[in-house]
């Protein structure tokens, strides 16, 4: 059967030649270049009902125990080359049917002009993805991009629009290349909306060195729709399978939405502090190690989490006994603020275990990951198993568990488990 | 009979030039056979499971010099516009989906299968290893080659070297434990596109994988000159920019 399925697939592909023929005439280049993929996502998750974010999500709907969700994402991209001269788009077009109903959207995720002034220079214009930083989970110096989510950090994000102006050199000795990068992100409310403070032109830079075989970057976000911020990174290779990396930034008026038992919002500004350590070790049977530990200065301190639960539970209980909103708003209002986002607390460790052809059977690759709130020992485990082995086609089959109490941050996710089943097909 | 007598009389001469070579110029001129020093090229990877089903890939690689390679997926579609760099022991993969580079290590491996990443951005062999032992035998010499530091991905090659054609036949490829990991059959010996005969396949097996092969086809390889910011993390999504 198997096999009758991969000759399908190959007669689908243009890969039914024999494979000492290489014919690269196929492979000329062309002006205008089009690719793209279709997903597929089959979703269950089981809700908890007790947690804060349960009730900051669904105190005005229905309260469901189980949902099921399928979301199918067509990404297309088109790339058109003349001279010096590219024009580039990529769109993500997301249909989703869970218990809300359907929902359909489409997002521009990239969308430039780019510029080759000379050797070595490059202008850009329009909306860019443009990724800073050496973390494999977290980004402290991702001054100019939308936030990763650490559960699932090779996930595509949307750009922002922006001018990028980009020079690089190379020397020989032991700084091999010196390279600048100045970025312009203009804010005006209709224009990177949700970069922040509107009407605003937001100024940033990264000068990156690759030094003693070591990639060095230094970062900085003037004044703008966000606070000022500056940072620095490194990554380097200890040897042929064993890699380390750091990020550290200093933010400058770094505010923060908390609750105490007074039930009320309160905003607290101070400079914050956020760096990370990492490494990435591969071991002789192909098993890959991902380890980080995260500081976040300016993030939920011990003791908020819990009486952001309090607020929300409280409010959810005199919103069904009174009709009354007024302490659910305030604890929807914290939630989109932080206490929703993915890791919104101080300390964290993250691991990923991911072993390559596993059980000798190559493109079958198992993994699990977890992510431990080092303050209240909250933990997210994510195991996954993929399968890239078909040409074109990747399946993945995968898991979500949270583990925590009242008032820790994954147990007051909106979550006690997910699992999923994603294919992706390639064109 | 003149033809054997020339043919025993050629294979004399380049018998008495591999023979005159010492270990670290017979290595020179095998790198050279086998790619020119900087240049560009074509590749076919092909990933072969014991079912004989097939994971195929093509890359556009551009090399400079002792040590900068580059190269850039043009198929298949799941890999397109995914480019790697390699600078010395240093090597990086950048991914349009997470737009921005990573680095990456020598063992790990771009495509799966049984080639890695040092197999994939070779260096010369010169650059990474000495010759500790080269022996003769009858139509072939031996070379034993040393990785000249930790970084490099095998800390020992046992080359195998056609005394015709001053190319590899086989290599053998250890780890610092003695054990073997893989063995690189080199054949079909053409020209390639730049009027030099090298061989046109790669073909690898390891214990580690029974019964599965991967295979290295390489097509059009042209000399050319780059400048040195091509082969920069900064220039890594623009490598297509280089295919005329």
């Amino acid at each position: 059967m198997k096999r009758l399925v991969l000759a399908g697939l190959a007669a689908l592909t243009p890969f039914g030649a024999a494979a000492d023929e290489f014919d690269i005439d196929k492979y000329e280049k062309k002006a205008f270049t089009f690719t793209g993929s279709a997903e597929t996502k089959l979703e269950h998750l089981r809700f908890d009902r007790s947690a804060a974010l349960y009730a900051t999500s669904f105190w005005n709907q229905p309260r469901k125990e189980d949902d099921q969700r399928a979301t199918e994402t067509v990404d297309l991209e088109g790339k058109y080359a003349f001279s010096d001269l590219t024009l580039a788009a990529r769109t993500e077009t997301v249909l989703r049917h869970d218990y809300s109903g359907n929902s359909e959207r489409t997002v521009l995720q990239e969308g430039y002009a780019s510029y080759q002034a000379g050797t070595g220079v490059t202008l850009e214009l329009g909306k860019r993805v443009l990724r800073w930083g050496k973390g494999y989970a977290w980004n402290p110096i991702g001054f100019v991009e939308r936030s990763k989510d650490p559960s699932d950090p090779e996930l595509s994000r949307e750009g922002y629009v922006m001018a990028v102006a980009d020079a690089v050199k190379s020397f020989d000795g032991p700084v091999k290349t010196v390279a600048l990068t100045g970025v312009v992100v203009p804010e005006d409310g209709d224009i990177n909306d949700d970069y922040g403070r509107d009407d605003t032109m937001n100024l940033a830079a990264k000068l990156y060195l690759l030094a003693w075989d070591t990639d060095i970057d230094f970062a900085i976000l003037g004044r703008g729709s966000r606070t000022p911020r500056y940072g620095i990174d490194f990554s380097r290779n200890l040897a042929s399978n064993f890699e380390i990396h750091g990020e550290a930034a200093y933010i400058r008026d770094n505010s923060r939405k908390f609750t105490d038992s007074t039930r009320t919002v309160k905003t607290a500004t101070a400079d914050s502090r956020q760096y990370l350590l990492g490494l990435r070790y591969l071991t002789e049977s192909d098993l890959t190690v991902i380890a980080e530990y995260f500081h976040n200065g300016g993030g939920i301190r011990d003791g908020e989490m819990a009486a952001f639960a309090d607020l929300a539970r409280t409010g959810l209980d005199a919103f069904d006994s009174t009709g009354s909103s007024t302490l659910m708003q305030r604890a929807v209002g914290l939630a989109e603020s932080g206490y929703a986002k993915p890791t919104p607390g101080t300390d964290y460790g993250y691991i990923k275990l991911s072993q390559k052809d596993a059980f000798g059977w190559l493109y079958v690759t198992p993994a699990v990951a977890a992510i431990a709130n080092l303050q209240d020992r909250s933990v997210q485990l994510i195991p996954e198993v993929t399968y890239t082995g078909v040409q074109n086609l990747d399946l993945r089959l995968r898991g979500t568990f949270l583990a925590g109490g009242d008032g820790d941050e994954f147990g007051e996710k909106a979550n006690r488990w997910k699992g999923e089943l994603t294919a992706k097909l390639y064109f | 009979m003149k033809k054997l007598i020339a043919a025993a009389l050629v294979s004399l001469m380049f018998g008495a030039q591999a023979h005159a070579m010492d270990g670290a110029d017979l290595l020179l001129k095998v790198d050279r056979n086998l790619q020119p020093e900087s240049f560009e090229m074509y590749r076919k990877l092909v990933n072969i499971e014991p079912d004989g089903s097939r994971k195929e890939f093509v890359l556009y690689t551009v090399k400079k010099g002792a040590d900068k390679v580059a190269a850039l997926f043009l198929d298949p579609p799941s890999e397109k516009g995914r480019a790697t760099l390699r600078l010395g022991d240093n090597m990086w993969l950048y991914m349009p989906e997470v737009g921005k580079p990573i680095r990456i290590t020598s063992l790990q491996s771009v495509t799966g299968g049984i080639f890695n990443n040092a197999d994939i951005l070779r260096l010369d062999f010169h650059v990474e290893y000495d010759v500790a032992k080269m022996t003769e035998e009858a139509d072939a010499t031996v070379l034993d080659l040393k990785a000249k530091t930790g970084e490099v991905a095998y800390d020992r090659l046992l080359m195998r070297v056609d005394k015709k054609a001053l190319v590899p036949t086989t290599i053998e490829a250890y780890a610092a434990s003695g054990m073997l990991i893989k063995t690189l059959r080199y054949s079909d010996v053409k020209d390639l596109g730049d009027g030099v005969k090298r061989p046109a396949k790669v073909a690898t097996d390891s214990p580690l994988y029974k019964g599965y092969v991967s295979e290295m086809l390489t097509a059009r390889v042209k000399p050319r000159d780059l400048p040195d910011e091509v082969f920069t993390l900064n220039a890594l999504p623009r490598i297509d920019e280089l295919r005329k």
